[in-house]
């Protein structure tokens, strides 16, 4: 992992946010410094993780393309939109005109008129 | 180019179910009566379409609905690759899938590399299912892609698709499984999914409708 340095300039902390800081080096026995480092990784990659989550519930991007863009594996994106109840746009009329195309392909004419049928009663 | 697939292994499924994306139903059905346009011979599942597959352990019904289930390079990468060396369970099974031939992994052909180059995908899509879109089209099969985006791209492009629970009824019609074996399937996807209540309950219905339709046809004969 190659680092670098970030320059923060004279960066203002709620004094409760520094307490916590010193809490957590405390009870891991190590730096502030560190503690910082440790936070900063962890939220950014989360950070990551929500904001292209979000993507894909708003239809903005596939799960796939959600996953490359947070730099983790599908599997963890799944498991984070299952987890968070994420589930993205779609509808029921495309769902049943699906099933009617596949019906009309496997020649069940009739079959797929009224699945067809009960998608224009519901509209 | 890719090598064609086993050219004994086609199948003709007569019209191409180009459903659209947008979702209206005269364009849906303007979709459906689009004219037979080619044999299509398996599918080609994206990254988390077989990972569910795995998930739900369907991939076994996937295949005898299909024929056969490829894989490319791209989703085997994503999927078992960084899967296994993330640890993940599921990349093993579906690598156990692949070794015992019940998947097969396509490597994109010259011509595909190019196309996938020049088909100006939108940035929506994964690596993975741009690869399947346009490895469909090449081998003339269904891509399975659930996602509405990568639908949308499929159809533009003129790629013929399905995606899994359409897949289920199919097995379902075929009788390749019973509306029990159907509705437990479906459960398990659902689950893995997280699936929406609302699709859950009109595919439920849909299959006992198609049940119920052909105890009538039998009935009736």
């Amino acid at each position: 992992m190659t680092v670098q340095t970030l320059d923060l300039g004279r960066l203002k902390v709620e004094t409760e946010t520094v307490h916590t800081l010193d809490l957590l080096a405390q009870w891991q026995s190590i730096s502030r410094v560190q503690v910082i480092q440790q936070l900063l990784r962890e939220g950014a990659r989360q950070a990551r993780v929500e904001h292209t989550a979000g993507l894909y519930g708003r239809g903005e991007v596939t799960l796939e393309r959600a996953a490359e863009m947070a730099g983790v594996t599908i599997y963890d994106m799944m498991a984070y939109v299952r987890s968070h109840g994420i589930t993205p746009p779609g509808d029921l009329a495309e769902l049943r005109a699906d099933v009617a195309g596949m019906l009309l392909r496997l020649g069940h004419g009739a079959l797929a008129e009224q699945v067809l049928r009960s998608l224009s009663a519901v509209n | 180019m890719a090598a064609k697939l086993d050219a004994s292994a086609l199948i003709y499924l007569g019209k191409a179910d180009v459903s659209s994306q947008f979702s209206g139903a005269l364009l849906a059905v303007a979709g459906l009566l689009t004219e037979p346009r080619r044999a299509r011979s398996e599918t080609g599942p994206s990254c988390p379409q077989i990972i569910e597959k795995i998930q739900a352990d369907l991939m076994a019904l996937a295949a005898r609905v299909c024929g056969g289930l490829f894989i490319t390079t791209g989703v085997y990468n994503e999927a078992v690759v960084r899967g296994r060396a993330a640890g993940h369970r599921d990349a093993e099974r579906i690598g156990k899938a692949v070794e015992g031939e019940l998947v097969q992994i396509v490597p994109l052909g010259e011509a595909s590399c190019q196309y996938l180059e020049q088909a100006g995908f939108p940035a929506a899509l994964g690596d993975g299912e741009r690869e399947t879109i346009v490895e469909a089209l090449a081998q003339n099969c269904l891509a399975v892609l659930d996602d509405v985006r990568a639908r949308s791209a499929a159809v533009i492009l003129g790629a013929a698709l399905c995606r899994t629970e359409t897949l289920l009824v199919e097995a379902l019609v075929r009788h390749l499984a019973t509306l029990t074996e159907f509705e437990t399937a479906l459960l398990r996807l659902a689950q893995v999914r997280g699936m929406k209540p609302d699709d859950l309950a009109e595919l439920l219905r849909l299959g006992r409708l198609i049940e119920e339709t052909r105890n009538y046809d039998s009935t009736d004969a």
